[in-house]
């Protein structure tokens, strides 16, 4: 792992942050339209 | 078999359906995830690449996910094209984002590979300078879409913008057969990978698509209720 380590795991941070940030900007979306909604809907 | 067109037609089915199925793909994307990352940093060293074989597990789902995101994306244009449908046009538009962070991850996965492989960060050649116009034509979905306030006629500008630029996928996926590339040609499909790395490799292109079907459901549903809450913000405005 020594060798390569510098490639592998950037690699593998990179892919956790990109997916990670993409499931947190997923759900934080759909739950700031769904309260927006929810509020306008109520009035 | 009418029951995925029903969906389609039906917001208030697709969001009962969602609810449950969006949170089940993300079990099972960690699940398959978890199991093939196990695998993965146990399978041992490649004869040639050395331990660098660990960057394939991720580097080949996400290079599965650009195209297959890309397919679903062109799929729901045509339809929110020919039947002018708000969720196939949601759907659309909610795998824009996902396809093109897939398509980063293929990339820049990529290149950390072919460093210490090919010796290079980069080079022009047709598999990487197909899956880089991927991206740019990604982009350009999502910059047509916001330049427009008319939502409408952007939805429409960005439907024909995924259908012609779906021509790219077969330039991207015979781009090792018509061209002489430095890109390797298919191995996970051509039965030459040795099943110590080929189950890590397709657990994770299972995870990855489980992550995608998650992921995708939930902006859809995330798009229907800003939809949802701009026609009552509308109506209330006329009220």
């Amino acid at each position: 792992m020594k060798d390569y380590a510098a490639y592998i795991w950037p690699a593998y941070a990179i892919s956790a942050i990109v997916l990670g940030g993409l499931a947190v900007a997923s759900v934080l979306h759909a739950r700031r339209w769904r309260k927006r909604a929810e509020e306008l809907l109520r009035k | 078999m009418n029951w995925a067109p029903a969906f389609l037609a039906n917001p208030e089915r697709f969001m009962a359906f969602s609810r449950w199925a969006a949170p089940m793909f993300g079990v099972i994307a960690v699940v398959l995830g978890a199991a093939g990352l196990w695998l993965g940093f146990h399978a041992p060293p490649d004869y040639q690449q050395g331990l660098t074989v660990r960057i394939l597990f991720i580097h080949i789902p996400a290079a599965w996910l650009c195209e297959f995101v890309y397919a679903c994306l062109a799929v729901a244009s045509f339809l929110a094209l020919v039947f002018r449908h708000m969720l196939a046009d949601a759907a659309a538009q909610a795998a824009a984002p996902l396809g093109a962070g897939f398509t980063v991850l293929a990339l820049a996965t990529g290149s950390l590979w072919g460093r210490p492989m090919w010796g290079t960060w980069w080079v022009w050649d047709a598999r990487l300078t197909s899956v880089l116009a991927l991206l740019l034509i990604y982009i350009a979905y999502m910059a047509l879409r916001a330049s427009l306030d008319d939502e409408v006629k952007a939805a429409r500008a960005a439907a024909i913008l995924a259908l012609v630029g779906a021509v790219n996928l077969p330039i991207i996926h015979y781009s090792v057969v018509w061209w002489n590339t430095l890109h390797q040609g298919a191995s996970v499909m051509s039965g030459k990978l040795a099943a110590v790395y080929l189950w890590p490799v397709l657990l994770m292109v299972l995870a990855y698509t489980a992550l995608f079907g998650s992921l995708w459901l939930v902006r859809i549903r995330g798009e229907v209720w800003r939809r949802r809450a701009e026609a009552a913000a509308l109506r209330a405005a006329r009220a």
